[in-house]
């Protein structure tokens, strides 16, 4: 009888210790890394203030900032349709959908910043729809426009959106909404008045992801966005890797990482009040 | 086959006593039930046989050895569940041959296991769909199975946890036959939970009713129906009129404003069972007790009819045959014979 | 299901459903068109057909040696995520352990952290305490990011299973090895496999912590094909991408076979 009090611990013990010696301590580590200076001994705040004091790193953030806030809402605008309607498919045509939606998620970024790359050019298959060189950079095509990034960026993102939501909506019982439905309301007010709130935990939480994702990514906005309009996740990765500054892309790991939990804890206390 | 013996055995999950010193005795190749409501204790009491679950203190013996402290695996009983529990990725065969395979080499090699699971099969009509998976299997070949993979092997003990709940009434009553059937001529010891008080009565040799962990009273089916100790087993045990008397003399009871003769002595307050067969309207040959009764409702049930009536303000039921002049609103007598009622305490 | 939704509705959700899936596929159909043109540059929609850039791709040693490195990095990395994932499922599972909530949210938690921050604490700590990246800390890296996924596959087919079989294997004689061999192992196989190839795509399509964590000597194949569209994207990157595209595509068909991309993806 003693042996089954340890047996659960013993099955559970390698991840965990795994995890403590590979996630938890580097992080807490490099949260730790982010007070010290490569330059000077000891504590110092230097990493923040360089940062704060950097007009290109400030602009960096705004941009960075703006972009997620932007294909954030964008994606929650696609994912929500989407995964309603998707609940709603016969089973076969909804396969055919989770294919679409998963192929693209499970495919490398590189990949598929690769095909917008294609497809953005100024000699690529969008540039022969009238007035898309009026509306984007006329010598690189959307290459290097802020909506280029905001279009490939989206497509990364949709998945996680529909995904999250999708596993709200699937629970939600048929029956609420065809007594909804016999009770007269019409099917978008079904959709507005029983189909959303219900969703919203799911909508929020895909929310969420979607902005963390977005703020941190770099690889996308490099190849698109390019070298003229820089994100701080490329920031980190030049500090990081190229000028060899660990503290500092640490610190700047750090700011993300508190703008990511200020953002988890401020959408989870909207949506509670909310729901309230 | 062995007898199972149980000693004064007690269970606490944390604070509650599930298990409040229970004695049973199982002689060996009989059916006995544990009947009783949801919470009574008697699953814990089958899963503490079973080894499932570490007994607080007492003793539980199987065939004269005693195998409180045995793990079990090594109690060599068999147990079937309410949800079968069948093995998704074995097909039919293996499933049943599953604990000859995991008791070794007592049951020989692999040839001499796979006829014995077949024989098991056989036994429950189900050899023909030996190589299916039990995805492909309906409910009730389910069960079937399962049932096969309990006897394999002569078990010591064959322990069912209201294995026939989750089939239709028409199945369930064509299993209760089957398997009491199979019990007797395979001369199994079985143990047989079930919150039902028909298929106590009807499946077994002994009923064990529980009541919040304790035994409340024990006994043939037909000492349980005919003599029931308490209020709550006459209540639980099949369709009983109680009706709350009052002492008027000797063996005398008074109802309203009738007095009746009663079996036995007793003073005070008491309720006087009364079982819905065993009344009679307007007819009052050859039974000693009548008392007037209005009836409130009259429902057809086919072969008979179940009436509802008032007598001194409380609530009777009756059985009576079709042709029984009673709509409801009808003043009617109802007879018994006091032989047939029972004196029971409060 | 409710079948009464109006015309209108029903033939704009069905554009929409077009919309989107032109719009997720279609960076995705670009790659795969452009491995196939005859000309010397990238064009899309190709011009002619040939299968010569999948040829100069197979016979390049710039995308063979990562090719085979990021196999090796990504079995591994399904191996071991397979075995950790699946036992702490069984222990969470199983047992009622004191605050196993609390250890499932912990072992998920890789999921939610941004991986560029676990890139730059795992870098920082690996160049502190070894000096350097190596091999074996991307796929030790890996198998942090990745065994959520196995968690959450064999957690769901567990909950999917008769939570009796394991006590009624033990009625019936199974010692605590049988159980595991004979029940808990093949009753957790479907989710098993299906977190493996998942594991097996993260690693395998990773760049993030690839780039990171990317060592003199080895080099994986999203990174490679990363470094040439930096430098000059051609016919062959996309010949190269459409072949680990395809390998994606075969494991998330696997996946639907198996359990079926529903239940592991929601």
């Amino acid at each position: 009888m003693n042996k089954s009090r340890t047996e659960p611990w013993l099955l559970v013990l390698p991840v965990m210790a795994l995890l403590v010696i590979a996630f938890v301590i580097p992080v807490a580590s490099s949260l730790i890394a982010s007070f010290t200076s490569t330059g000077s001994p000891g504590f110092t705040l230097a990493n923040f203030s360089d940062f704060f004091e950097s007009s290109v790193h400030l602009t960096a953030s705004a941009r960075t900032l703006r972009m997620a806030f932007i294909q954030t809402i964008a994606s929650i605008l696609i994912a929500v349709p989407l995964a309603y309607i998707m609940s709603r498919l016969s089973a076969r045509a909804r396969v055919v959908m989770m294919i679409a939606t998963i192929l693209p998620l499970m495919t490398s970024v590189v990949i598929r910043t690769f095909g917008w790359v294609i497809l953005m050019g100024p000699s690529g298959p969008l540039a022969r729809i009238p007035g898309f060189l009026e509306l984007s950079n006329s010598h690189q095509g959307l290459l290097g426009t802020e909506l280029g990034v905001n279009i490939a960026m989206v497509q990364v993102l949709v998945p996680f959106a529909v995904l999250s939501v999708l596993g709200v909506i699937n629970g939600i019982d048929v029956r609420l909404q065809e007594a909804s439905r016999t009770m007269g309301a019409s099917f978008l007010r079904n959709f507005w008045h029983v189909v959303l709130p219900l969703a919203l935990p799911g909508i929020v939480s895909g929310a969420t992801l979607c902005f963390a994702l977005s703020i941190s990514s770099f690889i996308t906005p490099n190849l698109i966005g390019g070298a003229q309009l820089p994100v701080i996740g490329a920031f980190i990765y030049q500090d990081a890797t190229v000028n060899g500054d660990l503290p500092f892309a640490a610190a700047q790991a750090m700011l993300m990482l508190m703008a990511v939990l200020i953002t988890i804890a401020a959408t989870n206390r909207l949506a509670s009040s909310r729901m309230k | 086959m062995a007898d199972l013996e149980i000693l004064d055995v007690r269970k606490t999950f944390g604070d509650i006593e599930v298990l409040k010193g229970i004695d049973v005795h199982a002689p060996s190749g009989s059916f006995v039930s544990l009947l009783g409501a949801s919470g009574c204790g008697k699953s814990t009491l089958l899963r503490c046989i079973a080894g499932l679950e570490a007994v607080n203190s007492g003793t539980i013996s199987v065939g004269g050895e005693d195998v409180t402290g045995l793990a079990p695996e090594k109690r060599r009983l068999s147990m079937m569940f309410q949800s079968y529990a069948l093995l998704p990725h074995m097909n039919v065969l293996e499933n049943v041959r599953f604990p000859l395979r995991m008791r070794g080499k007592q049951h020989g090699t692999k040839t001499a296991q796979r006829e014995l699971a077949v024989h098991a099969l056989e036994q429950v009509q189900m050899d023909h769909l030996a190589s299916r998976m039990p995805r492909q299997l309906s409910g009730g070949q389910q069960q079937r199975v399962a049932l096969a993979r309990a006897i394999v092997g002569d078990p010591r003990l064959l322990l069912l946890d209201e294995p026939l709940s989750n089939l239709d009434a028409r199945l369930r009553e064509d299993m209760q036959v089957e398997l009491v059937s199979l019990q007797k001529r395979l001369g199994l010891t079985t143990i047989f939970v079930t919150h039902d008080q028909d298929e106590a009565l009807s499946m077994s040799d002994q009923v064990i009713l529980m009541r919040g962990g304790v035994v409340e009273q024990a006994g043939t089916p037909e000492e349980l129906y005919a003599r029931p100790a308490t209020s709550f087993a006459a209540d639980f045990l099949g369709a009983a009129n109680l009706l709350s008397v009052t002492s008027d003399g000797v063996r005398r009871a008074r109802l309203g404003s009738a007095v009746v003769p009663t079996p036995t002595e007793f003073s005070g307050d008491v309720n006087l069972m009364i079982r819905q067969e065993d009344l009679k309207v307007n007819n009052a040959e050859g039974l000693d007790s009548t008392v007037p009764a209005v009836v409130t409702a009259r429902v057809f049930r086919g072969s008979e009819l179940l009436l509802v009536l008032d007598a001194a303000g409380q609530e009777i039921r009756a059985v009576a045959p079709v042709s029984t002049a009673a709509e409801p609103g009808t003043e009617v007598t109802l007879s018994w014979n006091s032989r047939q009622s029972r004196v029971l305490a409060k | 299901m409710v079948r009464s939704t109006p015309l209108p509705l029903r033939i704009a959700s069905r554009v929409f459903l077009v919309a989107v899936a032109v719009f997720m596929l279609g960076p995705l159909a670009v790659v795969v068109g452009a491995a196939f043109t005859t000309s010397r540059f990238l064009s899309f929609p190709p011009t002619g057909f040939s299968l010569q850039w999948f040829a100069e791709a197979l016979s390049d040693a710039t995308y063979i040696a990562p090719f085979l490195f990021s196999l090796q990095v990504a079995v591994a990395t399904a191996a071991a995520t397979a075995v950790l994932g699946t036992l702490f499922a069984l222990g969470i599972a199983r047992h009622s352990i004191p605050g196993s909530g609390v250890l499932q949210a912990i072992a998920m938690s890789p999921l939610t952290m941004p991986s560029i921050i676990f890139a730059i604490a795992m870098l920082q700590t690996v160049s502190q305490v070894l000096g350097g990246s190596a091999s074996w800390i991307l796929v030790l890296a890996h198998v942090i990011v990745t065994v959520p996924y196995v968690i959450r596959t064999v957690l769901g087919v567990i909950a999917r299973s008769d939570s009796f079989t394991e006590e009624a294997a033990r009625t019936m004689g199974a010692r605590w090895w049988q159980r595991y061999w004979h029940v808990l192992l093949p009753i957790c196989r479907p989710g098993i496999v299906a977190g493996a190839f998942l594991a097996f795509i993260v690693s395998f399509d990773d760049a993030v912590l690839a780039l990171f964590l990317r060592t003199p000597q080895f080099e994986t194949l999203p990174l490679a094909i990363y470094g040439q569209l930096e430098f000059s994207a051609s016919p062959t990157v996309a010949a190269v991408s459409t072949m680990s595209m395809a390998l994606t595509a075969i494991s998330i068909l696997a996946i639907e076979k198996i359990v079926g991309l529903g239940k592991v993806f929601s």
